[in-house]
């Protein structure tokens, strides 16, 4: 008797175990496949109470053909079934069904520990062997930083030191040009010419150079001040437009609309509109138009120059602004360059808060655009700004339509030069 | 191409959580200098679909499918020194997962087919929240966003998502593919214009390619 109920006490206390604390399921299914009775777990893993739904419902069936009489009688095998559970994430349970005395089924279903600690050990290698990974890529990319670090330093001061030589190359050049003029040849003065002419492109390139290296040190300090755009433009323009009446190319400047100030260091802008205008000039030929336009929105102020050149295709589009890359139909020998100009644009539109693109066809032309935000980036930016968000074509067909939906009448192209 | 007898090897390696017979087998085909495009799809990926099956028909458990995606995406960590290697043509893509998705290696392998065709990739990974996607694409500009699909049941909330990155980026060229789309979602892929299906990596890799 004793044996007895000592029986009945242990087999309450597994019941109650399996019941309430026990990671298996324990599901009595009646013979229309509804829950009737669930433990504790089954009601964690799906977030609450699942009796009265479908046991087919809780389980994932891609090929929706469960039937439970297919897994009945009992069998020493288990069945492998994955368990939707309220978190998203299923989970598997190997299963055995049992058919009870009323024509309902006992399923318990459990996980198999050998599995899980084997996905604990691959994970935990896994793991390691990403965490070593890390650690190798880290010491590279340190390595990789003082790599760069003395590139940019080796940039700067290679750059410097031939800056001297060069100087004195250009200064006895234009003297012997003014000094002995009476005293050389037609042929011997072309010479010269040829002499100061690389010596002013070397210089060129080498202040490329070390602007760059300033700028890939992080070294860039704008001193930015309120611009009136006006004036601005019109002087930024000039050194180019010089070297465009040499060449041939008229430059032509849209008076702006709008009397805006602009928050700028006018001298780093005013390297980009030449580096953008030289740009265009490298292949322009003589007859060639060169039209300089500002647009305006509500939150940027754009700049756009427009060349006749031969245009970009769309792909070599995409690398134009990064350094040392020359996509372009070839330029003229004389009209060599760093390979820098367009990324040292980039550099400095992108510390101005602004940003830079081109749009172009093959075969007509190219126009490159600097959009800079009216007010100073260094306030918090906002949310996520909506032009932004639009395709930059689109900003610059909209920007278009603005400016002349603004003026009465559109303003009549004004070149810079003297007529 | 992988050999039947070597993806078979492979296979079962994979399935037995054997991470190191997985990498045996990978090194030797990279020393027997397989094109990595042919070891992604003949092997990483169709093993991979083969284990998705055995889950389906409740063959494998959801740790054996686990393990077998990790091993996985451990091997891909291997190839990135080649893959990174290739000469980049300027083009910008973003790969992602929806928000509830947790499958990621599909999306993960589609951002290495773009890196290896000379694009430069961020793949940001499972579970993405739909803002911070759309923070991530006005960040980043690409030319392209990929988005990976494993689970039919998340099929809503791709087409969800579709819609809040159309409202904010027109024109921005979508593309979509996953596992999901055997079970359905097609059509109402298709009717949203400038949005493309990529049945597999092979597709993805001719489209690229042409």
């Amino acid at each position: 008797m004793k044996t007895l109920q000592t029986n009945r006490q242990i087999d309450r206390l597994l019941i109650d175990y399996v019941m309430c604390e026990a990671a298996v399921i324990a599901l009595v299914i009646n013979a229309s496949g509804k829950i009737e009775q669930t433990n504790a777990h089954m009601d964690r893993l799906a977030g609450g109470s699942v009796v009265g739904r479908s046991f087919a419902a809780q389980i994932i069936d891609f090929h929706d053909t469960f039937d439970i009489d297919k897994y009945l009688p009992a069998s020493e095998r288990p069945f492998l079934f994955n368990i939707k559970t309220h978190h998203g994430l299923p989970q598997t349970y190997y299963f055995h069904f049992h058919r009870l005395l009323d024509d309902k089924i006992l399923a318990i279903g459990q996980q198999d520990a050998g599995e899980t600690e084997n996905m604990r050990s691959t994970l935990v290698g896994l793991n390691n062997e990403l965490n070593n990974l890390t650690r190798q890529l880290q010491k590279k990319t340190a390595a990789l930083e003082r790599l760069d670090a003395q590139k940019n330093q080796f940039f700067g001061i290679a750059a410097h030191d031939i800056r001297q030589p060069l100087s004195v190359i250009k200064m006895f050049s234009e003297f012997l040009d003014t000094e002995t003029t009476e005293q050389l040849s037609s042929s011997h003065r072309e010479f010269l010419g040829y002499i100061r002419k690389s010596a002013l492109l070397m210089e060129d390139i080498l202040n490329d150079f070390l602007d760059f290296s300033v700028f890939e040190a992080g070294q860039l300090t704008l001193h930015k001040s309120p611009t009136d755009i006006t004036p601005w433009l019109a002087q930024a323009v000039l050194p180019s437009s010089m070297l465009a009446s040499q060449k041939g190319v008229e430059i032509v400047v849209t008076p702006p609309n709008d009397g805006s100030l602009l928050f700028i260091d006018t001298s780093k802008m005013a390297q980009v509109v030449n580096n953008l205008l030289g740009n265009a000039l490298k292949f322009s030929h003589s007859g060639d138009r060169i039209v300089v336009e500002l647009f305006f929105s509500d939150t940027e102020i754009v700049l756009s120059v427009q060349d006749q050149g031969p245009g970009i295709s769309r792909e070599n589009q995409q690398r134009l602004f990064e350094p040392f890359v020359r996509l372009h139909a070839a330029p003229r020998l004389s009209e060599k360059s760093s390979g820098l100009g367009l990324a040292i644009v980039k550099k400095i539109v992108t510390a101005h808060g602004g940003r830079v693109w081109v749009e172009s066809e093959p075969g007509q032309g190219a126009t490159f655009f600097v959009a800079l935000p009216r007010t100073d980036p260094a306030t918090p930016a906002g949310n996520v700004n909506k032009d932004r968000l639009t395709n930059k074509n689109q900003v610059s067909t909209l920007l278009r339509k603005k400016a002349i939906d603004n003026s009465q009448e559109p303003p009549a192209p004004k070149s810079v030069l003297p007529q | 191409m992988v050999d039947e007898k070597v993806f078979a090897l492979y296979l079962e390696a994979l399935l037995k959580g054997n991470r190191s017979q997985c990498g045996q087998l990978v090194d030797r085909l990279l020393e027997a200098d397989i094109d990595i495009k042919d070891l992604y799809t003949g092997l990483f990926q169709d093993s991979l679909y083969r284990v998705g099956e055995l889950w389906e028909n409740n063959t494998i458990s959801v740790a054996t499918e686990h393990v077998a995606t990790a091993i996985t995406e451990g091997l891909l960590s291997r190839l990135y020194p080649r893959i990174f290697a290739a000469e980049h043509c300027g083009k910008k893509a973003v790969i992602s997962c929806v928000a509830n998705e947790w499958h990621q290696i599909g999306g993960k392998m589609v951002a290495d087919i773009f890196e290896l065709n000379g694009w430069d990739t961020d793949f940001i990974g499972a579970n993405t929240p739909v803002d911070d996607l759309v923070r991530h694409i006005d960040l980043v500009g690409p030319d392209v966003l990929g988005l990976s699909l494993s689970l039919y049941s998340n099929m809503e909330v791709l087409l969800q998502t579709i819609a809040t990155i159309r409202s904010h980026f027109h024109e921005l060229h979508i593309f979509c593919g996953g596992q999901a789309f055997r079970w359905g979602g097609l059509e109402k892929l298709r009717q949203i214009t400038g949005t493309e299906y990529i049945p597999s990596l092979h597709v993805l890799e001719q489209t690229l390619v042409n």
